[in-house]
């Protein structure tokens, strides 16, 4: 069968793709280790005089407290969504209740629901809570997006589990809270681990909702404060790539790792495209 | 297949009525009770943030509430000057020009590589890894990293067109601009159809190949004769969730081109957003509910012809 493939199509197609893939990247990095002045003045497809000056002016002007900012808003709604994704997912799937079906498909709506329907209303409730430009605040909205997201993503997971063993366990008198903490979580490990990555870059690349109900500089994320930066009367380029790549590095490494899971993840239909 | 090691020896396969039958532990109205335990904080969660707002939303439309202020029913007024407004027209006009264009091209661009991507290879993982690359960045890095390869000075693509000795405004003319919000936003969002596709090309059978080869077919005839009949559920499934996704994406216009120039690029998401800037909450909820028609048609769509787990 594989003679019947030019590998020099294939080659070519290959070539094609990794310049379209990676250019945009590779540029980003290239001006971010740019000169302001040779950004604008110099303009080249590679690095001229390379220097971190940018990463280090950005650090100097607060970056860092914008980054965690992102880092406790990213963990904290992360970390809820997965709780109560677990929860609520092994309970749709393996316990008997009224309504589950409907519950079912009231998350599945839920996830499908776009934010933009959502967050003028969830202004004025953040507003009455006077939890506005907080990192509470923004953490709570998150969960419109994180907890159906989890829940949703391990609905499919746990009804994929064979429930033999949890069968067993039980049998032999294990309690519900010893078969989820000695055999579903950890049979469930993979599932679990790509929702909670899933639900962590999503609360950490999101800007939309963070423009709207984040408006001071102390309490800004760092897809708000890099805005700023492009928006601005001075467009430095330097500094909003230096910041760009700060914010990419650690959701690549999460992807790299994660990279089998999340693959099948992407082909089950999570999250944005 | 962690599975497999954990049920050894000669696991069985869980059968329907296995399902069906197991119950963990405790008596029938004890597991209803922790059932509905487990799920409350999610119910309400859902209800608060997500079910009421949309209802919120749609209420608000029909008001000329402002921010601090308390709005009263004005029935259609914000659509009717929604409608007046001169960015409706360009707003309705890029749902086609811009969410339809990129989605047709995602689809395009997505088949090719995943293709490309099925042939032998080697390192074929590698090469799966880097195709996600666009689709793993934070979406806004993205969109950032586009508008300085737009850029008229500093801009990566017109270096390239200067060694012919062209220039390009990607961002300042109308269809430019519309041109280049496209091209982002494929580059953005094309990974997820290519790994979609790869992943319903790999449970086509071989041996459909082998006997279409047997045939004398063409690879082409192949493709459309083999391939396209294996794949076509999940090309619906991709097809309606990016749709969704794209037709509510804000960040990739407010990014490169905040709309501009003169609304040329401007979608129902940023004019809602502009309205909200404005303390406009009745008008910007109009602007945002104007799309909600095509949201439940693709819904319902997914519900039709997405598999088991759409339904």
């Amino acid at each position: 069968m594989n003679r019947h493939y030019n590998p020099w199509v294939t080659r070519i197609g290959l070539l094609l793709m990794t310049i379209f893939v990676c250019f945009p990247v590779y540029f980003m990095v290239v001006v971010s280790l740019k000169t302001p002045l040779d950004i604008y003045r110099q303009p080249s497809l590679t690095p001229t005089n390379p220097t971190f000056q940018n990463y280090i002016q950005l650090f100097q002007q607060g970056f860092l407290h914008n980054m965690l900012n992102s880092v406790i808003v990213a963990t904290a709604t992360c970390v809820v969504s997965t709780i109560l994704g677990i929860l609520a997912a092994y309970a749709i799937v393996r316990l008997r209740f009224p309504g589950r079906n409907a519950l079912g498909k009231f998350v599945l709506m839920s996830y499908l629901t776009p934010l933009i329907l959502l967050f003028i209303p969830l202004s004025v409730i953040i507003q009455n809570l006077h939890l506005s430009d907080t990192l509470l605040g923004i953490s709570i909205i998150y969960l419109a997006f994180t907890v159906p997201l989890s829940t949703w993503f391990l609905l499919g997971f746990f009804r994929a589990m064979p429930p033999d063993l949890e069968e067993a366990a039980s049998l032999d008198g294990a309690s519900l809270p010893q078969i989820l903490r000695l055999i579903v979580i950890p049979m469930a490990a993979p599932g679990i681990a790509t929702s909670a990555i899933l639900a962590f870059t999503m609360s950490w690349s999101e800007l939309f909702l963070a423009l709207v109900f984040l408006t001071t500089p102390n309490s800004q994320t760092m897809p708000v404060a890099l805005q700023d930066i492009i928006l601005g009367d001075v467009q430095n380029y330097g500094l909003v790539m230096a910041g760009a790549v700060v914010a990419t590095i650690p959701i690549v490494v999460m992807y790299y790792f994660g990279q089998r899971w999340l693959v099948q993840g992407v082909a089950a239909g999570a999250t944005k495209g | 297949m962690t599975q497999q090691r954990l049920v050894e020896p000669s696991p069985p396969a869980p059968t329907p009525t296995a399902l069906k039958r197991f119950r963990p532990p405790h008596k029938p109205g004890s597991r209803a009770r922790v059932g509905v335990t487990f799920v409350s904080p999610v119910v309400l969660i859902l209800l608060v943030l997500v079910a009421f707002p949309t209802v919120a939303s749609l209420w608000y439309s029909f008001t000329n509430l402002t921010v601090g202020g308390t709005g009263s029913f004005i029935g259609f007024a914000n659509y009717v000057a929604l409608f007046k407004s001169p960015s409706f027209a360009n707003a309705a006009a890029n749902i086609v020009l811009i969410i339809a264009a990129s989605l047709a091209a995602k689809f395009v661009l997505g088949l090719a590589l995943a293709s490309l991507l099925n042939r032998p290879m080697r390192g074929r993982k590698l090469w799966r890894a880097l195709v996600i690359l666009p689709w793993a960045m934070p979406p806004f890095v993205a969109f950032m990293a586009w508008r300085l390869m737009l850029d008229g000075q500093a801009g990566a693509l017109n270096q390239v067109l200067g060694w012919f000795g062209i220039h390009a405004n990607f961002l300042a003319t109308p269809g430019m601009a519309r041109f280049s919000v496209v091209m982002a936003t494929v580059w953005a969002g094309f990974p997820f159809w290519v790994i979609g596709f790869l992943a319903a090309m790999q449970t086509i059978p071989k041996e459909l190949y082998e006997a279409a080869e047997m045939d004398g077919a063409t690879s082409w005839q192949r493709f459309i004769n083999v391939t396209m009949p294996g794949i076509r559920s999940t090309v619906s499934v991709v097809a309606v969730l990016s749709a969704i996704w794209t037709t509510n994406d804000f960040v990739n216009v407010w990014l490169l081109t905040q709309g501009g120039p003169s609304s040329a690029t401007m979608t129902f998401p940023v004019l809602s957003y502009l309205d909200l800037t404005n303390f406009q909450l009745g008008s910007a909820s109009a602007a945002a509910m104007i799309t909600l028609p095509l949201f439940v048609v693709l819904v319902l769509w997914l519900s039709r012809s997405g598999g088991e787990e759409y339904k």
